[in-house]
Order: C-alpha cells, then sequence, then structure tokens
C-alpha cells in the first residue's frame, strides 16, 4: 500500500500532528504489511504549520507516540526528560514555578476549565500536609487522548506531579487510574519503579535534599462519576464514589483527600508543565486562543474517516478537526450533530461547524446554559449521523442520552455544584433514564 | 475459599504504607482478592473486613458499586463490548448480539450483568465507554484492548482473537485506527 493511499492528502493539507496511526507505529503483529516494514525510521513531525496552524507547529505532548519506547526512562531522558525538573530544583522557588504555570494561562484540561496556577497558589496558601492527586480516571465517553499520553509517554506525567509537587510542597501523589486500563496501570507501575531506581522518586529527588516524594498508583474498578474529583476522593479513600457537598472545596483543609488541602488534576495538565517549565509561560500563552491557550491533545471518533487522537492549538474549529484533520465524515455524509465534550455536555447541531473548540468558547453562553455547564470533557468529540433505522437523529440523540449507568450518578445530593463531569448535568438525561429504566439495569451489580 | 496468607501480608506491606487510612487500602486489597480468587464471595468480604477493620457489610456496600468487582464466577474469558455512542453508532450493539448468538448465549439490551457458556470458557456483557473510541466497536477481553470488532467480524475475532488486540505484551500501543484498517483492507 503506498504511502498515497495511506495519506490521500496533499502536502499543503498535511497536518502537522502525529496521525493516529503515527507513520512510525512499528506495526503490532499480525500487521506487517508489504510497504511498511518494521525498519521504517519514523519520520519527524511535519514542521510546516497546517490549516490555521502557528508556523512552525510542533506537537510536545503527543512527540512520543512515534517512539516505539518512549516509555522507557532512557528514551525519556534521552530526549530532554526530567531537564524541567531539574531547572526548577537548581534555580527557582516554589512560588515562582506557580507564577510561571499561572502566566502560562494553562487552564485544567479535564473540562471545567479552572486556571491551574490558581489551584496550585490556593492549596499552597493552605497547611501541610498536602495531596496532589492525578484524575486518570478518563471515563467520558468519546475521550481517549489520556490513555495514549499515559501509554506513550508515562515519565512526561511523573515530571509535572514532581514539578507540582515542588511547587506546592507535597510529599504525597497519588494517581486514581480507572480499573479498565489495564495497560496504562502496568505503564505507570512500571515507570514508577524506575524513577525509584533513578532517585527521580522518594527521598532527595534528584539531589535536591529534603525534596521527597512518593508515588502511588490507585485502580479505580469501573465507575463513570470517579471522573468527578470528589467521587475520585471518596473512591481513593475506600468508599463507594459519591459526589462530596462543596464547600468545602478540594483545595481547603475538609475537603481534600483525607481532609488534607489537594491539588487534583487531569493527566494532560501535569504534562503540559515540563515543557512550560522549558519553553517559558509565554510560549505556551502564544499558542492557540489567547482566554485558555497551549496545545491540547483533541479525541474525534464517531463517524469520521480517521479517528484518532490530534495534537493541535487550543481553539481549532471544529470544521478543521472535522474536514482537515479527522479525514471528512464518513461516506461523505453531512455533519447531523456533535457532542464537543462528550456526553456530559450538550449536544451542538451540525449548522455551525465554526466554533472554536475551547474551554473559553465552551463554558459560556451561547454554549453554556441553565441546565448546566457545557464542559468540554477532555476534548473529546464524537458525530453522529443520521441513522434511518433507529427513526433519525432523535432516535440517536435519545440513545445516546440513555445512561446506563446512572444508578452510580443518581446518588447526588439535590442543589450540589455540578461540575462539567456530571452526567446528572443534564435534565433531560434523568428524566429519560427514569422512563427507561431496564429490567435488572437499575440497581447496578447487586441486582443482574 | 479463604483468602491466602501471602495477599494479606502483600496488603500490610505494599497498600497500607501508601495510604494516611487503613480503609483507603479497600480498594487495591479487593483487587488483589479478585485476581486471587477470581471473584468476590461473601467470606472474601469477611476476611478483607477483618484485614482492615472495617465491617463486612460495608465492604461489600462498596464492592457493589463498581462494576468490575464480580460477585459471583465468570468465564474464563470476560468479553466486554463497549456500547457507548462513538462505538454505539459504530454497530457494536449489532456486534455483542452476534457474539451472543455464537457462542449460544441469551442477549439483553442494556444491563450490566454477564452471561457465561456452559463450559465456562467465555462471559459476555456490555460495558461503558473503555477510552478506545478510535477502535470502535471497541471490545475488551479480561481488560484488555480489541478492536475494531465489526458485526461482520465476529466469527473472526471468536476464532482468532489476537488478530485483534491492538496491545500486546512487551510491544508499544498501536495508535489509531486507520493506518491498521487501511494496512488491512479492513476500512
Amino acid at each position: 500500500m503506498s504511502a498515497e493511499q495511506r495519506n490521500p492528502r496533499t502536502p499543503s493539507d498535511q497536518p502537522a500532528v502525529i496521525p493516529p496511526g503515527g507513520p512510525g507505529t512499528p506495526s503490532t503483529p499480525p500487521a506487517a504489511a508489504p510497504g511498511i516494514s518494521q525498519q521504517q525510521p519514523p519520520p519527524a513531525p511535519t514542521p510546516q504549520g497546517g490549516p490555521g496552524l502557528p508556523v512552525p507547529w510542533e506537537p510536545v505532548l503527543t512527540a512520543a507516540f512515534t517512539r516505539p519506547h518512549g516509555y522507557e526512562i532512557d528514551d525519556y531522558l534521552s530526549r530532554g526528560g526530567y531537564e524541567a525538573l531539574r531547572k526548577v530544583l537548581r534555580e527557582m522557588a516554589p512560588a515562582d514555578v506557580i507564577k510561571v504555570v499561572s502566566d502560562s494561562k494553562l487552564v485544567g484540561r479535564g473540562g471545567a476549565g479552572f486556571p491551574t496556577g490558581l489551584k496550585w497558589g490556593g492549596t499552597a496558601r493552605n497547611p501541610k500536609p498536602r495531596h496532589l492527586v492525578v484524575n486518570a480516571d478518563e471515563s467520558e465517553p468519546g475521550t481517549f487522548g489520556n490513555r495514549y499520553c499515559m501509554d506513550a509517554d508515562p515519565h512526561g506525567l511523573l515530571e509535572g506531579m514532581l514539578i507540582c509537587c515542588y511547587a506546592v510542597d507535597i510529599q504525597q501523589a497519588y494517581i486514581y487510574i480507572r480499573g479498565e486500563n489495564l495497560r496504562g496501570y502496568e505503564r505507570l507501575e512500571y515507570a514508577i519503579k524506575q524513577a525509584y531506581e533513578k532517585g527521580l522518586l522518594g527521598r532527595d529527588i534528584a539531589g535536591k535534599s529534603g525534596f521527597n516524594v512518593d508515588v502511588a498508583v490507585t485502580r479505580g474498578a469501573g465507575a463513570y462519576i470517579c471522573g468527578e474529583e470528589t467521587a475520585l476522593m471518596e473512591s481513593l479513600e475506600g468508599r463507594r464514589a459519591q459526589p462530596r457537598i462543596r464547600p468545602p472545596f478540594p483545595v481547603d483543609v475538609g475537603g481534600g483527600l483525607f481532609g488534607r488541602p489537594t491539588v487534583v488534576n487531569n493527566v494532560e495538565t501535569l504534562m503540559d508543565v515540563p515543557h512550560i517549565i522549558n519553553r517559558g509561560a509565554e510560549w505556551f500563552a502564544g499558542i492557540g486562543n489567547p482566554a485558555a491557550p497551549g496545545p491540547k491533545v483533541y479525541t474525534i471518533s464517531g463517524h469520521v474517516n480517521q479517528p484518532g487522537v490530534y495534537e493541535l492549538p487550543m481553539g481549532v474549529s471544529l470544521r478543521d478537526l472535522i474536514y482537515k484533520y479527522a479525514g471528512g465524515m464518513q461516506r461523505d455524509q453531512q455533519v447531523k450533530a456533535v457532542s464537543p465534550g462528550a456526553l456530559a455536555c450538550q449536544i451542538l447541531p451540525g449548522t455551525n461547524l465554526d466554533i472554536p473548540m475551547d474551554t473559553a468558547t465552551l463554558t459560556r453562553p451561547p454554549y453554556f446554559n441553565k441546565l448546566g455547564p457545557v464542559g468540554f470533557g477532555a476534548g473529546g468529540d464524537h458525530r453522529l449521523r443520521r441513522r434511518d433505522q433507529h427513526g433519525g437523529l432523535d432516535g440517536a440523540t435519545l440513545r445516546l442520552l440513555r445512561p446506563r449507568k446512572l444508578w452510580q450518578v443518581r446518588a447526588l445530593p439535590r442543589g450540589h455544584t455540578l461540575d462539567a463531569g456530571h452526567m446528572a448535568a443534564h435534565p433531560g438525561r434523568r428524566r429519560h433514564a427514569r422512563r427507561h429504566r431496564h429490567p435488572g439495569g437499575r440497581g447496578g451489580p447487586d441486582r443482574r | 475459599m479463604p483468602l491466602s496468607q501471602a495477599l494479606k501480608d502483600r496488603v500490610a506491606r505494599e497498600v497500607f504504607p501508601k495510604y494516611a487510612t487503613k480503609r483507603a487500602a479497600l480498594m487495591p486489597a479487593l483487587w488483589l482478592a479478585q485476581q486471587e480468587q477470581g471473584w468476590l464471595s461473601s467470606e472474601t468480604f469477611d476476611e478483607i473486613g477483618e484485614l482492615l477493620d472495617l465491617d463486612p457489610t460495608d465492604v461489600m456496600a462498596v464492592a457493589s458499586f463498581y462494576t468490575m468487582f464480580n460477585r459471583r464466577p465468570v468465564g474464563q474469558k470476560l468479553i466486554e463490548v463497549c456500547e457507548n455512542p462513538p462505538c454505539w453508532l459504530n454497530r457494536s450493539a449489532e456486534t455483542r448480539r452476534r457474539i451472543c448468538e455464537r457462542l449460544e448465549l441469551h442477549f439483553a439490551e442494556g444491563g450490566h450483568g454477564w452471561e457465561t457458556t456452559a463450559d465456562g470458557e467465555f462471559s459476555v456483557r456490555p460495558t461503558e465507554c473503555v477510552a478506545a473510541c478510535d477502535y470502535a466497536p471497541a471490545v475488551q477481553v479480561n481488560y484488555r484492548y480489541y478492536g475494531p470488532v465489526r458485526p461482520e467480524d465476529v466469527e473472526d475475532f471468536l476464532t482468532n482473537m489476537e488478530r485483534f488486540a491492538f496491545e500486546k505484551e512487551g510491544s508499544k500501543p498501536a495508535f489509531g485506527t486507520h493506518e491498521r484498517r487501511l494496512r488491512e483492507g479492513r476500512g
């Protein structure tokens, strides 16, 4: 199969992103087809800017995707890994780190879009001990970027975590990963073991006396709601994952893990941090939408020709995402509806594809309505197409709204501050669930 | 079957020091118990409760919240078909229906439960998004990823599962789908 067939776009349309297959991805057995040899060197990411991209555009978060052993610590060190950590330990005070992160205008990549610098600063003001919890419970349908990032570059996450621990003075960090992602769990455990061996975790990290951090990975066990930060902490504490009433917020005493002030960050948020330290806050703030800047790992799935992971500047338009990067709709169908931030968000009609896909746009009017925030999920998108056998879009939409895990979500207290990650943010969805209860579907595993 | 002493030692040695409270060791302890026994029985809850100073009903209440803790025996290969929108749009419900048909299992739409074949080899159930939407319809077998398993691929999938695996021991993950689909002439 020729390269033209695999990538039918003209060179000028060539996006400067890692295509989901990664041209250099060594084919997994038994996929070695003629023309794709195992020895084929991974081509460097295309340097020129694609449509709507700054020139030159260079993916950073997904750069490891083309490296067969990107998850090994030696590979990570060979491409400048842990340099940001060493720089921070050598020449920056914790407050400076928080200032750089604030200046970069990094906002949380999990969906709510809360400024990360503010969160770190708020936690650092509260008494010790403090904790860092990494939310790796990526469970919104349509989101899978974190899984690939952790698989390909677990040390990128660990480095981001260590910088956060230094900035906020944290000694114990947790990664809560969803139980279904067994591979990611193994990769993280392996990476942590390697980091301990190299003296990059544990006591006196990287030769800095008094800087001690331990990282533990906790596996979830199948609960959609654990993507919500307070539910996640309940689960980490060994309880049913029922969201807590806020305030107190996690950054405050009494609101966090074990009642201690806690930073809860998404995987991708922390993976941005080493790049911000290495390249400077201005570099980061200059990418994409100035209100919510930075590179973003977009995931796109559904009826598109090339579903996958695309790293693009925050604020790329929906049209570009579908037609320029994801290869257009299957069989050239018209876009009927888009779920921009997975299921917790409102579904957008396919009529306006020019909206920028970023947190700053999607969490404000007109995309924010009183039913609940139109969150951004973890950048997940999927497209619905008319399906006649299900009575058209309405059928598809209803099906989309049919939650089978609502028995886990329904335990929410009424009037609770709803997060973008809450499925219960959508009253229509709840109503629908009550009407279409499945036989045996309500009580969860107890009543099957 | 009681839990092994090795498991109890491991919980005490490796799990307790990680957390500020004993209770927080509950999720890891349940995972270890399930790995050892395959499923969680009432006796297991009693033992874990004793280990963590918790009431057995408390242990059971937590375990029953999470869908991955099996409260009855499960087949050798637990086949889970994602039926969330990205997979469903790619006809995953039909995939599961055909798998059930082929294995002579009852097919029920929705629900959480699984059906096990008479020989105890396979169990099949629907699942929520497994974060593999680019491989839709995505299937997990014992929490390893397989896909895309389209309805017409089911026969092939059940006879030659490894052909559909997209992450294997000792190999790097394969990213995306279109590359692979084209390579295999399936897209």
